[in-house]
């Protein structure tokens, strides 16, 4: 067995609690959340690198902007690296491993046995100190498959571009075992062994199963070229091609000749919505992911250039999605034609791309274009694995669709909070890190002790630094330096050494000079544990990368000696505060009775929290009358029951929040009562799931009311009531119209429910009567994911489909006492005219009104009323407020499966801030100092996370020091320095400056 | 256009009628896409668009269709539903259309080569001794030539290998392709026979949407294959 091999293997078999099979985003939201309540968490994938699909995209909608780090911790910062997502996730309770699987779990969930096949990256990366040179001489060139096989790479190579450098893994397949890469080496870090690994765990408490999807392939679908016409790429080997880590540095170029792209089209569905290939589903994200790339296109292409999108529905079903879209269309010039792309040719002798389609005038229209992108959705059949139903795994999808961020982070989290659940209800506990390392204070507080170790990377560095030169200037700085010098700092023996110079020699300050190998993020912590040193009494210094910068033969010591000097002047000036510890209120606040506040308050129940559920109204339960699914129904009724007898959660009816102090942890809020009486509850965390209700918009449709005019809902009720005149029939004809008052200004947004809701009572219409004619006027159906179904069964059982515009919607004519809608059938170019028993306008949804609770919670509302969460994509159930969350339709339109998926989802952000005991914040926050602090409120408006409040009393600001992510806005903004950011303090980062001068 | 009769669906005989492709697709199933318009080399033509032949379909709208010339644009060619997501059968649906129009009504050429064929044998209406002379001159013309010395076709062969019917065209101006044929059976070996009567080997039902006669047609070459004791046939449209 290698040694590579041997420390590999060790690192997996220190203690799991959990195993997270599968580093897509939900695995990796799964892999935090178990962390951050202390659980020791081993994250494996199949591929070379983590973080699935997202590695190739460099931007998400609706925002354009990445932004993937804010799902790491917030409260107890220090216990991650803080560092961007795509360079890799380092957590002190989480372990990585790549080329890895998980090939069988057995046991009991609480006690597992799990088998992993692991294939050695052949790169230790424990000594790698990631300088490429085994990349540079490797003589092997294979395809780029992540960058769309365009460009090549070598067999040693890091797997994704934004990868922390010393990530390089040995592509076996291409090796071809020359050597090159072991003989240049210079910290002996390669070993040529791509043998499989088995390795077996026990006593793990869960494995969770993130498989995610495939995309399809495109090549399959003969009539679009792919694979054979150069310029048809897929949507997301486009993001390649316009990331400035792809394979033309982000240069708008096309494959076959690097002709500057000026005209794009997107062909959407491919693979999707095709019941020929099986596919009667959609893939749900391909929509608003084009309109994304279109307007990111359109930008780096400039002036003259155009951007179509071929579309059958736009499903821009998302809260925000359809202003993303309109903005794109009115505003950024993306054209949208609706009609599915039949074929793609080559114009004439070119490489140039012809689609022939239909216009709205029903002409046939030639268009040219420099690229297409096709808009793959995902591949019909899902990943599977022997294992997925074994006791103690709980899969992230039974039924896995393709999910947007947002979606996949909430379904995620619902997964950990069960997982936790089991955990819990077991009274199993995490492996807790060996002993709680305060360090130790009277060292400490010593004056200040420097060892400065100086490792010379095997030789390799004595080139360009003269070690001696150097040793001089630090002695010369002040006599009581220790110098140590090492040959290998990332070496065990090396290791050993300067923990051993350091205990010798009673040094409390440290600074190493080696590469980013050396002291990697795990190192440096258990360091400082073993040492008693604070985290930042230990500072490194990336030498390597410094002296990069030089050619053969300069001399670098000048350079080294003034950071050296620097990375000294700034060690002395640190000092040490030991962390505040609080102790936690464990009981959580949920306001709202529906399903999403029952499903909260049942589910943090069962973790042994307390839970004060408040209602505004006499009773429990929402919208449940209107609940369609039985199964759900029951589920929510079956939790009411629950919840009313739970001697763990108290129910406030007829109540109201009035008021709200204290911090994330320990709050104290005030309640009223209709009678006026009011009582103050003292809790750790506040649920915010105050629902949303019916929208009757009719009246912009309808000029007077008639009893055969109904919503949707009205329809669905009716359906339910045996003796309506719906269910005894006849009925001749049905018409229903979509959007009525959703997705344009004021209501811009798709409630999301209204397509299934008329979907559904149409084939219980046909049921009853088959012979009834139904006519759906709509603009987009969303049946997204596999709701696709539903839209096929209509249709298939007759119901006729007629698509308008919002500046040509259909018109009711009442004036004969018959209901009759006109319209234009925009296929035939023909108008339409229907006389219909019954009308049903399919109505949205809007939140209820929260208007007095912002005041209390202040938290943000968008412009319809839904409270806005931190970010839409990475953290959507909770509220810049730490420890205030959001589930249900109070923050968005959704289904009510989708509506209880996200209370689960804040139920464990509740987990995540509570379950500890005691909380204790980072040493990066700001402080004020009273005494020169005029009480301005400047720094109030601009903090970015609510974290500051003024206490009227006392004329004083405070910080919330779980809140503060020291992100040192305030401190910038302050007139008069009484603000000051830990490990920051203006004294401090001047004598570093100073010196460097 | 406009009046709620118009507009109001009825159970579509066309949709009865068409078969299915391996897929359940009744047209009910259409998206709308427009894939097949986009496809087709018809669209446009004489308002020709395959969308909306569809569509009328969908909307009961058969006699419509079927008093209109538009089911006769349509070349079969098949493009459209190659790529229909929701594999509809539309070149059946066209086929079905036709077959509902009354038989005068059909493009003149396509009925009288339906009818001829069943009346004669052959969509040229050509009596049996003109065809036995064309076949015996043609293959006596082969014959001269070098290597295929002595070659005469066979005619009613019984217990022959192969059963050859003839495309209409080949007997009446195109000769030279009969003898590509010929020699190609010749060199092979092939023991190889052509009908004297009933020998038209292209069936125009298809084409007219005639089920009747096309099954005529068929049972016409069954009937040689069975007296013949003949179990292949080729058939070369």
């Amino acid at each position: 067995m290698t040694e590579e091999m041997t420390s590999k293997a060790d690192r997996i078999s220190t203690p799991v609690n959990i195993v997270v099979a599968g580093a897509g985003i939900t695995g990796i939201r799964t892999a935090i959340d178990f962390a951050a309540s202390g659980y020791k968490v081993l994250l494996v994938d199949k591929a070379m690198h983590g973080g699935g699909i997202l590695t190739r995209l460099d931007h998400q909608f609706p925002n354009d902007h990445c932004g993937m780090c804010r799902m790491l911790p917030m409260i107890d910062r220090g216990t991650d690296k803080e560092t961007c997502l795509r360079r890799g996730l380092f957590h002190e309770n989480i372990l990585t491993c790549y080329s890895t699987e998980v090939v069988a779990v057995d046991g009991k969930a609480g006690d597992l046995a799990v088998n992993l096949s692991v294939v050695p990256t052949g790169v230790d990366k424990t000594r790698c100190s990631g300088c490429g040179e085994c990349e540079r001489v490797c003589p092997v060139m294979v395809p780029d498959h992540f960058n769309g096989d365009w460009v090549n790479r070598k067999a040693i190579f890091l797997p994704t571009p934004h990868l922390s450098p010393d990530s390089r893994v040995i592509d076996w397949q291409a090796c071809t075992s020359c050597g090159a890469c072991v003989e240049v080496c210079p910290t002996h870090a390669i070993t040529l062994n791509g043998e499989r690994e088995q390795v077996e765990l026990k006593g793990v408490y869960a494995v969770v199963l993130a498989r995610g999807v495939n995309l399809y392939d495109p090549a399959l679908t003969d009539v679009y070229g792919y694979g054979v016409l150069p310029n048809v790429v897929t949507a997301t080997d486009f993001e390649r091609i316009m990331s400035s880590s792809g394979p033309y540095q982000g240069e708008m170029m096309r494959p076959s000749d690097g002709k500057p792209i000026k005209k794009i089209a997107w062909i959407q569905c491919v693979g999707s919505r095709n019941v020929m290939i099986g596919a009667d589903f959609c893939s749900s994200v391909c929509c608003m992911f084009a309109v994304k790339e279109a307007i990111l296109a359109k930008q780096k292409m400039g002036k003259e250039s155009d951007a179509v999108i071929f579309y059958m529905d736009m499903r821009t079903f998302g809260r925000d999605f359809q202003r993303y879209k309109d903005e794109a269309e009115n505003v950024k010039g993306i054209r949208f034609v609706r009609m599915r792309v039949h074929s793609i040719q080559l114009h004439e002798n070119t490489d140039d791309l012809l689609i022939s389609y239909v216009n709205k005038d029903g002409e046939q229209v030639d268009e040219i274009f420099d690229l297409v992108v096709l808009s793959t959705g995902r591949k019909k059949d899902f990943l599977t694995c022997d294992w997925a139903e074994a006791d103690g795994v709980f899969q992230v999808d039974r039924l896995p669709g393709f999910k947007d961020i947002a979606d996949s982070v909430v379904g995620a989290s619902a997964i950990s909070e069960q997982v936790l659940r089991m955990i819990h209800q077991q009274n199993l506990k995490p492996d807790k890190n060996e002993s709680d390392h305060s360090p130790d204070i009277s060292f400490v507080e010593r004056r200040p002790s420097y060892i400065t170790v100086l490792c010379d990377c095997n030789t390799s560095l004595s080139n360009p630094i003269d070690f001696q030169k150097l040793e001089n200037t630090i002695h010369a700085l002040s006599s009581g330096h220790q110098i140590l010098r090492v040959e290998q700092a990332c070496s065990k023996e090396g290791w050993q050494t300067i923990r051993k110079a350091i205990m010798d020699g009673q040094a409390n300050r440290c600074l190493i000079m080696a590469c980013d190998a050396a002291v990697d993020f795990s190192r440096k912590r258990e360091f400082t544990n073993e040492l008693g040193f604070p985290v930042s009494f230990v500072d490194l210094l990336d030498v390597v990368s410094l002296v990069r910068r030089f050619q053969e033969g300069e001399d670098a010591t000048d350079t080294v000696s003034k950071e050296v000097f620097m990375r000294l002047n700034r060690l002395g000036t640190r000092s040490y505060a030991s962390p505040l510890k609080q102790a936690q209120v464990k009981t959580v606040l949920v306001i709202g009775g529906g399903p999403a506040g029952l499903q909260a308050a049942s589910v943090l129940a069962a973790h042994g929290f307390t839970v004060k559920l408040v209602e505004k109204t006499d009773r429990l339960g929402g919208k449940l009358a209107q609940i369609e699914e039985s199964d759900l129904k029951q589920h929510v009724e079956k939790m009411l029951a629950g919840v009313n007898k739970n001697p763990q959660i108290d129910v406030y009816l007829e109540t109201e929040v009035i008021q709200t102090s204290g911090r994330p942890g320990v709050c104290m809020t005030k309640l009223k009562h209709a009678s006026g009486e009011t009582r103050i509850i003292h809790h750790g965390a506040t649920i915010l799931a105050t629902g949303g209700k019916e929208v009757d918009t009719s009246a912009s449709v309808v000029s007077e009311s008639h009893e055969r005019i109904i919503t949707g809902f009205d329809m669905d009720a009716m359906l339910k009531a045996n003796d309506s005149d719906l269910v005894k029939g006849p009925v001749s004809t049905v018409v229903m119209i979509q959007c009525v008052g959703s997705r344009q200004e004021p209501n811009n947004y798709c409630s999301r429910i209204c397509c299934l809701k008329s979907l559904k009572n149409a084939i219980r219409i046909k049921d009853l009567h088959p012979e009834t004619d139904i006519y759906i006027f709509y603009r987009d159906i969303m049946t997204y994911g596999n709701s696709e179904i539903l839209y096929t069964e209509a249709r298939k059982k007759g119901v006729l489909f007629i698509p308008f515009d919002t500046d040509n919607p259909p018109r009711i004519n009442m004036a004969s006492g018959a209901i009759i809608i006109e319209g234009d059938d925009p296929f035939l170019g023909e108008p339409v005219q229907i006389k219909a028993d019954w009308l049903a306008l399919a109505t949205g949804v809007m939140p209820n009104d929260v208007s007095d609770l912002k005041q209390v919670f202040s938290f943000e509302t968008t412009q319809d009323g839904f409270i806005q969460e931190a970010d839409s994509k990475w953290r959507p159930v909770d509220t810049e407020r730490v420890g205030v969350f959001v589930c249900g339709l109070a923050r968005t339109p959704a289904r009510l499966d989708e509506v209880l998926l996200e209370a689960n989802a804040a139920a464990q952000r509740v987990l995540t801030l509570l379950e500890k005991d005691h909380t204790s914040y980072s040493p990066v926050t700001a402080r004020v100092r009273n005494a020169i602090c005029s009480v301005c409120g400047i720094c109030i408006e601009v903090c970015p996370y609510q974290a500051r409040y003024m206490d009227e009393d006392r004329r004083v600001v405070h910080v919330d020091n779980l809140a503060c992510q020291g992100c040192g806005t305030c401190a910038a903004e302050c007139p008069n320095n009484a603000t000051v950011l830990g490990e920051y303090e203006d004294h401090g980062v001047m004598s570093m400056i100073e010196s460097s001068l | 256009m406009g009046t709620d009769t118009e507009t109001k669906r009825k159970q579509s005989a066309v949709k009865e009628k068409a078969p299915l492709r391996p897929v359940e697709s009744p047209m009910d199933i259409c998206l709308g896409c427009g894939t097949c318009s986009a496809g087709c080399a018809m669209t446009g033509v004489d308002g020709f668009d395959p969308r909306k032949i569809v569509r009328k379909v969908l909307m009961g709208r058969d006699a419509e269709l079927v008093g209109s010339k538009l089911p006769w644009i349509c070349t079969m060619c098949g493009k459209c539903e190659h790529a229909c997501p929701m594999g509809i059968n539309i070149v059946n649906m066209i086929r079905t259309l036709r077959g509902m129009v009354d038989r005068d009504k059909v493009p003149g050429m396509i009925q009288k080569g339906v009818e001829l064929c069943l009346e004669t044998g052959n969509n040229l209406g050509l009596p049996a001794e003109d065809f036995t002379f064309i076949i015996e001159d043609v293959a006596a013309e082969m014959a001269e030539e070098p290597g295929f010395e002595g070659f005469t076709v066979p005619i009613d062969k019984k217990g022959a290998n192969l059963l050859h019917t003839l495309h209409n065209k080949l007997v009446n101006t195109q000769n030279e392709d009969l003898v590509h044929w010929w020699k190609i059976f010749h060199m092979a070996g092939e023991d190889f026979t052509i009908p004297s009567e009933n020998w038209e080997g292209v069936n125009w039902g298809l084409f007219s949407g005639d089920d009747e006669s096309m099954k005529i047609v068929v049972g016409r070459i069954v009937e040689h294959m069975d007296r013949l004791e003949i179990k292949n046939l080729m058939y070369p449209e």
